[in-house]
């Protein structure tokens, strides 16, 4: 009885508080509470995302009431409507450690997750447990813009391991867009909660709480309705053309706020909030189109003749032509071995600068960039490569525009210093001119065109676009308004804004671009189509695009459209209309 | 005369066995109540409350019996224990993977728990017959017999606890009637010699349990998992304890079996250090006043009964707390009185009695 005595007081008093602290390993856990996420919101405060309990059912192997058979998995099974063998598999696959819940459904509706809760007396090893995951308003139409909750990857994981606020390991995080930008915000304060558990886990005392804050939100500049109409026009107008994809944007020319942004063929963000099924994520990464790529900002086509307007307002304002003096319109212009056609038939033989933009007198424009010494009634010296490629620059194109979007594309201007360097060549006289008309190595993003059109409606701001107006607090309160930030202002004369504006207007009212009028507003604006550079692989037909503003005396939107690989060189336009319409039309309210 | 008999009655014995099972039964409360488990506890408690009246019952009523109608009841005794064990092999009730029940029409049975008990009244009579012989190595062989063969029948269920209590009772009855330590030193040889072919004999689950006593921690979550959690609990207990129903091993059901083989490891927990020293305490007492007894028995036959019935205890609760403290592989042997168990406890206290029967009627009867 000694040698007991003695071996008990070694393993009480002795080795006691060793024991202690194995014993407060045991019972006690801190759970982690996840904060509710920041809600998304577009400018006129529209939910985008919706935070929806989603209901799972573990079953705890250990807990199950065996007295007869599979009686308790059976009635589960007839509770849930699910099939009995499915539960038996589950459970089969996960028999080391038969304490730990095996989630067994998923998705659970509402109802049946009460009903399981009655029954919870006689389903002793059945747990049921809801979790809030991320649902999208109308995902697709939405979904580059707002991203998408998905799986942390393990360089997330490693980095937050030295925050103090860790991720779990098989949290969601943002993906993409702005989910992805604003994480740190959306996500809020994890809360913590000590507490005391029985030998299952079981929940048996609770000890102490630090709560868990919510996330903030985020309020777009994004106008739902117009990004709808947009989604809607776009995907009738690739439809119709038989094209592979397209992207649309829309920019408020006096501040630079994106009102509508988006990229077809897009996908359902609401795939990931409960885990994509490999099926579905194979789809999405292999379809040759890239519905998981923002073709407005991360992809770049060759402008073709969008570059017009840019290249008038460069020439105006070098006074390198006259902006009321006619010109010669030949329907080809041979230069350096070259021949530069008019795109379309109707063009008048004779054009004022503004008419020539109206009317798309391409060769005008290629004159305007390399000059066309000796030819008849057009005999100009042009702007040169310095001068072209300089203004080009100072538009915003070759340089990202810093939207607050993941992934944005530069574009491409080239310059004799990359020509030397990528070619071993110097550059050419025949280089400028295809700058000039949009093709060769130059590329272009279509939020670049948008942002180069807006500045010349809003006489000269060059805006670095934004789409994030506020910052609120869980409670309402405004914690950041993101004020407009110029990126510069470019040396544009009235006049030269007039006349470009003038040569924008005519096209809807006269030109090729009739079909965008709408009633009781003036549009200005432009398309035309490109052919896919060779650069571009796997792109084929014609790109179209359009690009335009509204009111045309008092621009508060600038669209941009293109429409990739279809058929129809027009296919952009009705897009455009159909956005300004939204965006404009008499009976908004509009919040601003 | 049934004045004067009680005049021997000795309360303090009694007494003490009273106290230990009412620790028992209040610790196998404690050991099982859990805040999502309530009612079970109750039950449980008022099952072993049950048993502790029906043990006391018998304790009193067999202090009226002459402990010599036992001597006389040898056979009867002797075949009824090996038919009791050989009906729990043949129709004995799963329980825990082993069958070691009876059901006797309204309460299950433990029939082993009163063949430790039968063992020591038939293994007396045989070697109180044979008083001047125990030096014959004939006589310990044949006294081996008697214990072996229930011993035999209780290991298939499998029970190797219960088998090794047997051979324990056999061994220190024979030393006490004399047996000669080359006898012994023979027979020790003997086992030493059939050791290999035990190990081949002996079950998965004894094997494992061996094995695990060595290494626990190889097994955290599976064999070894409750020799650890009982440390823990032990350990967790210190001085004082956690508190009465204050456990967070037992109650919160890390400790398991913490109400029979493991009751021990609840009681440190809840009650400390000095709460067991306690125990031992009660336990020394009780062993002292049997060992008291055994000296004023009338015959060698209430001698030896006495001292087998004391070394019964004494053996199982070493065996049971030396478990608890990882001193001795876990075997399922009970803690006397305390652990949950009705046949135990049954078996303990009719014990209890028949020695104060023996007491009772001690050698020199004062007119």
């Amino acid at each position: 009885m000694l040698l007991l005595a003695g071996r008990l007081w070694y393993v009480q008093i002795v080795m006691g508080p060793h024991f202690r602290q194995m014993a407060e390993q045991n019972h006690l856990r801190i759970d982690v509470i996840e904060p509710p996420r920041g809600m998304i919101y577009d400018r006129y405060d529209q939910e985008l995302v919706e935070n929806v309990p989603l209901w799972t059912v573990s079953v705890v192997p250990s807990d199950l009431d065996r007295s007869a058979g599979d009686h308790e998995l059976s009635l589960l099974a007839s509770l849930t409507g699910a099939d009995l063998s499915r539960f038996q598999l589950a459970l089969r696959q996960n028999q080391d450690n038969p304490v730990v819940p095996v989630t067994v459904l998923s998705g659970v509706p509402r109802d049946t997750a009460l009903t399981l809760m009655e029954y919870s007396d006689v389903l002793p090893g059945v747990q049921v447990q809801s979790r809030a995951f991320r649902q999208y308003v109308d995902g697709p139409a939405f979904a580059q813009i707002l991203g998408y909750m998905g799986q942390i990857d393990q360089a997330q994981y490693t980095a937050s391991l030295h925050t103090d606020q860790p991720y779990a390991l098989n949290a969601d995080v943002g993906q993409a867009g702005v989910e992805q930008r604003y994480e740190t915000d959306l996500r809020g304060k994890l809360g913590h909660q000590t507490v005391a558990v029985d030998v299952r886990g079981r929940v048996v005392n609770q000890l102490g709480t630090d709560p868990a804050a919510p996330g903030n939100s985020v309020e777009l500049t994004l106008d739902a309705s117009v990004q709808r109409a947009a989604y809607s026009a776009l995907g009738d107008a690739i439809n119709r053309s038989h094209a592979t994809g397209g992207a649309a944007v829309a920019i408020d020319p006096r501040d630079g706020a994106v009102v509508a942004l988006l990229s077809l063929p897009s996908f359902d963000n609401n795939l990931f909030a409960n885990g994509i099924s490999q099926a579905d994520w194979l789809r999405l990464n292999q379809d040759p189109s890239h519905p998981l790529l923002n073709h407005a900002v991360a992809a770049q086509y060759p402008p073709g003749p969008m570059l017009e307007p840019f290249i008038a307002a460069a020439a105006l304002q070098e006074q390198v032509v006259g902006a009321d003096k006619a010109y010669a319109c030949p329907s080809v212009l041979a230069q350096q071995g070259w021949t530069f056609h008019n795109w379309l038939s109707t063009t008048p033989a004779s054009v004022t600068l503004p008419q020539a933009l109206a009317q798309r007198c391409d060769t005008l424009f290629a004159a305007l960039a390399g000059g066309a010494k000796g030819s008849p009634g057009l005999d100009l010296s042009g702007l040169g490569q310095q001068k072209l490629l300089s203004w080009l620059q100072q538009f915003g194109f070759g340089s990202p525009t810093d939207i607050d979007l993941p992934a944005e594309s530069a574009g491409f201007v080239p310059t004799p210093t990359w020509k030397q360097q990528a070619m071993n060549a110097g550059w050419s006289p025949i280089d400028t001119y295809l700058v000039a008309a949009g093709a060769g190595p130059l590329s272009v993003t279509p939020v670049q065109i948008a942002v180069a059109m807006a500045a010349l409606a809003n006489d000269g701001t060059v805006w670095q676009p934004q789409i994030i107006q506020r910052l609120l607090s869980p409670d309402g309160h405004v914690l950041g308004h993101l004020s407009p930030k110029a990126t510069r202002r470019l040396d544009l004369s009235r006049s030269t804004l007039q006349s470009v504006g003038l040569g924008l207007t005519d096209s809807v009212t006269n030109g090729p671009s009739k079909a965008a009028k709408l009633a009781g507003i003036a549009v200005a604006g432009m398309g035309g189509a490109a052919t896919a550079g060779s650069d571009n692989v796997g792109e084929q037909g014609l790109n179209s695009w359009w690009a335009g503003y509204a009111p045309a005396s008092d621009p508060q939107l600038v669209v941009t459209v293109l429409v990739t690989g279809g058929t129809d060189p027009d296919a952009a336009l009705p897009v455009g209309r159909a956005m300004l319409e939204a965006a404009l039309k008499p009976n908004r309210t509009d919040g601003a | 005369m049934t004045i004067k008999l009680w005049r021997h009655f000795d309360p303090i014995l009694v007494a003490a066995a009273l106290l230990l099972t009412i620790i028992g039964v209040v610790m196998v409360y404690a050991a099982l109540s859990s805040p999502k488990a309530h009612a079970v506890a109750l039950s449980a408690t008022l099952h072993e409350a049950s048993y502790a009246v029906l043990g006391l019952l018998l304790l009193v009523a067999v202090c009226f019996l002459d402990y010599r109608v036992f001597r006389t009841l040898f056979w009867p005794l002797f075949i009824g224990n090996a038919l009791l064990l050989l009906a729990v092999l043949a129709a004995g009730r799963a329980s825990h993977g082993a069958q070691r029940w009876l059901s006797l029409g309204f309460f299950p049975f433990q029939p082993s728990e009163l063949g430790k008990l039968l063992l020591i009244l038939t293994l007396a009579k045989i070697l109180a017959d044979r008083d001047q012989q125990i030096t014959k190595l004939r006589i310990v062989l044949l006294a081996l017999l008697i214990a072996a063969i229930p011993a035999a029948l209780v290991y298939p269920q499998p029970d190797l606890g219960t088998a090794v209590v047997y051979l324990a009772i056999w061994l220190g009855m024979t030393m006490a009637a004399g047996m000669r330590v080359r006898h012994l030193a023979l027979l020790v040889v003997a086992c030493a010699a059939a050791t290999p072919f035990a190990m081949k004999l002996l079950r998965g689950y004894m094997l494992q349990r061996l094995t695990i006593f060595l290494h626990p921690e190889s097994d955290p979550t599976g064999a070894g998992y409750n020799i650890i959690q009982a440390l823990i609990a032990i350990g967790n207990g210190g001085w004082i304890g956690q508190g009465f129903l204050k456990g967070t091993q037992s109650q919160l059901s890390f400790l398991r079996v913490g109400q029979s083989d493991f009751i021990f490891s609840a009681i440190a927990e809840q009650l400390g250090f000095l709460g067991c020293l306690l125990l031992f305490g009660l336990f020394a007492l009780l062993l002292t006043r049997l060992l008291d007894t055994a000296g004023l028995a009338q015959d060698l036959y209430g001698r030896l009964v006495t001292i087998g019935i004391m070394w019964m205890l004494l053996f199982q609760m070493f065996v049971n707390v030396g478990m608890n403290l990882q001193l001795m592989p876990v075997t399922g042997v009970p803690l006397p009185f305390i652990s949950a168990g009705g046949s135990s406890l049954v078996t303990s206290l009719l014990a209890v009695g028949i020695v104060q029967s023996i007491r009772m009627r001690q050698k020199k009867i004062v007119f």
